[in-house]
């Protein structure tokens, strides 16, 4: 007969290491209530129906391996790894309980204790390393543009990363068109010579949105110039570390954050820090609780966190210019990016923006605030899972008709270009700021 | 208790396949939980059906090995209906989510057992049709369970619960048989075969299809928001509004602790914190109607001592009323770590009376009791908030006994809608004597003669089965 021993059932989390091991974001964990509201909004329980590929089948692991009641194993790490820390859960969880900060910190002690090989743990030290620096990321990707990309396929897949070469026709694609890479020198965007400058503005150009999607970051610094804003590309800035901290490399992501918060602090004079990635945007908003336990940073980490504005949020905060040229008619429909609608919270602003521009339709897709696989590197990591979440969008996607998928966040962009591109579909994917600055230049 | 061996698992996987069958430990962990989360089961091994078939396989080889079996939705009851206890297998419908047959002329949908609740009612929504029943969890829960704890919603005072509007099931036997109970046609002839299926918590038969009615979605609905000093003052109303001869679609009390989770959780409705309770009433019907009882409604808060009646202006604002109290429950994990929902039925006319004994429990216990129900049909939710790593579950658990008996003494009952499962299990002998309990025994065994659906579930069992929650058995 088992006994069902309810005293001994939930050991309180223990909180006595430090901050390195992230036990403060596990403690939200404690505010699960099993209720199960969580599970319908689950991308991968959509698929494969299982608890523990759930939020609440995922809360219960963590719990389960925080208290020390199971240990890791192949198993566990499916399941963890399996998740996309979409966020979709934290929408759906009316007890408030902050899925994303435990999965993180989850994955920064798993990181520490699991066991690589010598391969595997160069290849990872490579792959973010490259992010760390932008002048060595703008230095690969030039690499990239320039080469022949079969031998970069075989570095690759000799430096272990053959997961990412199917990556590599189609970032040079992508490359090959793009302009020139953004340097965030400190170099000055003024405001439009049409309207008087009201506001001076710091803007994070972002380690893919810079390079890869370089044209997507010329088109921001366009449409807030019409905006009326001076917009300064603060000198020292980085990646914002929200890969590195999803991965579980925690200790880098907060080393990433203050080279952050101490380039920003040197500009007092801006009044807001745009982002025009979704990912970095939430993951800025919360430097505070990624360095909560952190005596000098946390403050000010706080205080640029204020800062930070999403551009739809910002644009619609203020008076949009709304002085279109009208675009071809177009009907476009909206994919909610997961971190700026269940990390930010922003749902209308990005819709409402869309409908001041003329000739744009906007048709809503159903289950618009599902994830589309992307979610980072996961598309890569795990491609099979990612390609049936795809799917699932593309359906939506096809009911609507629309000829123009808006989706502001560099993962989404890139995952919906390659299957537009690799299934010879003549549909494109766009980013808020290009809609826009074509409706202004056109 | 028969232990899952290699042997047997491996006859699970040759015939349903491999990827139907979840066996590691990590796997199975989270199904030791459903909403209900003071007792952990454990789960022998878990199965991925995707049909009828499937189901009846998984049951065969079962019954084979006497090996007990519990069917799964989406693990929601909130009485631990879906717990899985004596190591048994648990058959999840999250692959049976389909609806197979939408039949306008006859009104009638019929779905598998795991499709969620709402699903029913958006397949036909465009027919401006719907299906009555909406548990708080309509967007998770499922047919099956509904079926298997007969559930409500807050539309129960007007339209019934499950039971009301199921035609027909496809069930699976203990022995693998599948069988039909009921059918299209309206009538029930001999013994109610489908009322035994439904609230009998999974112990009976597993539900596999439900045939289930659809009814024309109400074109007038007006939902008031009614203020209060007190929970008392909205009890009155409440009665009155009933005994005045209007029949409310819907009408929930939720008083000011449950109004203040509420409203910091993400469901928060725009309630006002500082009132002593609100009461929700809505009305539908012909328009001319649904006129007059709300106004009807109106006057009789305004009698009642209300401080404010809102009225829902439009849709959204009806829908923003309506998601604080269906985030009820969940909402208590701003309150307190832990919390027991209680489900008491009480005669309407001894709200007030009940309400105030529920406040001297309480404060007996030292516990914060916040209550919210269906004031329309007596259906009381006290819910006792607790602090588990203070040692004040045990304590908890009693106050939460105590409320029960005090609905049984005023003449109701121990469950209303969220069903027996493992929480009242060892309750029924305040509503039953030990005749009562055997009656229900044989009925248990006809359907189930080698004691394996959903074991140790809604009738002690004596020495076969473990005192499950400490504290709460009744002597």
């Amino acid at each position: 007969m088992v006994g069902y021993n309810l005293k001994n059932s939930e050991p309180p989390i223990s909180m006595e290491d430090g901050d390195s091991r992230g036990y403060g974001s596990l403690r939200t964990l404690q505010d699960c209530v099993h209720c199960g509201f969580c599970l319908p909004s689950c991308p991968t329980y959509r698929v494969l129906g299982t608890e523990s590929d759930s939020p609440r089948g995922r809360i219960d692991l963590m719990k389960a391996y925080a208290n020390g009641e199971i240990g890791i194993s192949n198993s566990l790490m499916e399941h963890i790894s399996l998740c996309l820390v979409c966020r979709n859960c934290e929408t759906a969880c009316p007890s408030g309980v902050r899925f994303g900060w435990a999965m993180d910190a989850t994955r920064a002690r798993l990181e520490e204790e699991i066991h690589r090989s010598v391969t595997d743990r160069i290849s990872r030290r490579i792959f973010f390393s490259v992010f760390e620096n932008l002048a060595v990321l703008r230095t690969v990707m030039r690499l990239l543009r320039l080469s022949n990309f079969l031998p970069f396929m075989r570095l690759s897949r000799l430096l272990g990363f053959s997961q990412f070469s199917q990556f590599i026709p189609v970032t040079q694609n992508v490359l090959k068109n793009s302009s020139g890479f953004i340097n965030p020198g400190g170099r000055l965007y003024k405001a439009d010579g049409n309207r008087p400058a009201t506001r001076k503005v710091g803007f994070l150009v972002g380690c893919i949105m810079s390079t890869l999607l370089a044209d997507i970051d010329h088109a921001t610094l366009r449409v807030l110039n019409k905006n009326a804003c001076d917009v300064v590309l603060c000198k020292g800035q980085t990646c914002c570390g929200a890969m590195h901290l999803h991965e579980g490399e925690r200790e880098k992501a907060k080393t990433l954050a203050r080279k952050n918060i101490d380039a920003f602090s040197k500009y007092p004079d801006i009044e807001a820090i745009i982002v025009n990635s979704s990912g970095c945007g939430a993951q800025m908003k919360e430097y505070g609780v990624l360095l909560e336990d952190d005596l000098k940073y946390h403050k000010k980490a706080e205080e640029f966190s204020s800062k930070v504005k999403d551009l739809s949020e910002f644009l619609c905060g203020s008076q949009l210019n709304t002085s279109f040229t009208s675009l071809p008619d177009m009907k476009v429909t909206y994919q909610d990016p997961c971190h700026l609608v269940h990390g930010q919270g922003i749902r209308k602003e990005p819709r409402e923006i869309l409908r001041q521009i003329p000739g744009i339709h906007l048709q809503e897709m159903e289950d618009s605030e599902q994830c589309c696989g992307a979610a980072g590197i996961y598309s890569v990591l795990n491609p099979g899972m990612s390609e049936q979440i795809l799917s699932s969008r593309i359906n939506s996607i096809n009911k609507t008709g629309a000829k123009v998928v808006v989706a502001s966040n560099p993962p989404c962009i890139i995952q919906y270009s390659t299957r537009f591109q690799n299934t010879g579909d003549s549909r494109r994917v766009m980013h808020l700021a290009e809609l826009l600055d074509q409706a202004y230049s056109s | 208790m028969i232990p899952i061996t290699q042997s047997l698992r491996d006859d699970f996987i040759r015939e349903l396949g491999r990827e139907k069958v979840l066996h590691t430990k990590e796997d199975l962990l989270p199904y030791r939980y459903d909403a209900f989360a003071l007792v952990k089961g454990e789960a022998g091994l878990a199965v991925l059906p995707s049909s009828t078939h499937d189901v009846s396989t998984i049951v065969k080889i079962c019954n084979k090995n006497g090996i007990p079996f519990l069917a799964r939705g989406a693990g929601t009851s909130l009485s631990g209906g879906s717990i899985p206890l004596e190591n048994c297998i648990v058959i999840l419908f999250s692959k049976m989510n389909r609806i197979l047959e939408i039949d306008y002329d006859n009104r009638t949908v019929l779905a598998e057992a795991g499709a969620t609740n709402i699903s029913i009612s958006s397949a036909v929504a465009d027919r401006g049709m719907m299906y009555a029943p909406d548990p708080s969890s309509q967007l998770v829960c499922t047919i099956g369970g509904n079926i298997a704890h007969n559930s409500g919603g807050l539309h129960t005072l007007k339209y019934g619960v499950t039971t009301n509007h199921i035609l027909a099931a496809e069930v699976v036997l203990h022995d693998g048989e599948i069988v039909q109970i009921g059918s299209k046609a309206r009538e029930r002839i001999g013994y109610d075969l489908l009322g035994l299926v439904n609230g009998a918590d999974g112990t009976i038969a597993v539900v596999t299809r439900a045939l289930l009615k659809i009814i024309p979605k109400p074109r007038n609905v007006k939902t008031l928001l009614a203020e209060f000093g007190s929970v008392e003052h909205a009890g009155d109303a409440s009665s009155e509004i009933i005994s005045s001869g209007t029949l409310p679609a819907a009408m929930e009390l939720m008083d000011n602790l449950v109004i203040s989770a509420i409203e910091d959780s993400i469901h928060a409705a725009g309630y006002r914190k500082d009132v002593g309770a609100i009461l929700l009433v809505e009305v539908d019907g012909p328009e001319d109607e649904n006129e007059l009882d709300s106004r009807r409604v109106i006057e009789i808060c305004y009698r009642n001592h209300s401080t404010a009646v809102k009225v829902a202006e439009d849709e959204s604002q009806r829908q923003r009323f309506w998601s604080g109290r269906k985030g009820a429950f969940a909402s208590m994990g701003r309150l307190g770590t832990n919390y027991i929902v209680q489900d008491g039925v009480i005669p309407r006319s001894n709200i007030a009376e009940a309400l105030a004994k529920i406040g001297s429990i309480g404060r007996q216990f030292n516990l914060r009791i916040a209550n919210v129900f269906h004031a329309g049909d007596g259906n009381l939710h006290p819910l006792i908030i607790f602090n588990e790593a203070n040692g004040e579950t045990e304590k908890a658990i009693k106050a939460s006994v105590e409320t029960i008996r005090i609905c049984t003494e005023l003449g109701g009952s121990i469950t209303g809608e969220h069903g027996i499962g493992i929480e009242k299990r060892d309750l029924m002998g305040l509503m039953f004597n030990e005749k009562d309990l055997e009656l229900m025994r044989w009925v248990k065994e006809v359907f189930d003669p080698n004691m394996l659906c959903n074991p140790c579930k809604v009738i002690p069992q004596g020495s076969r089965c473990l005192e499950l929650i400490p504290g709460l058995a009744i002597k």
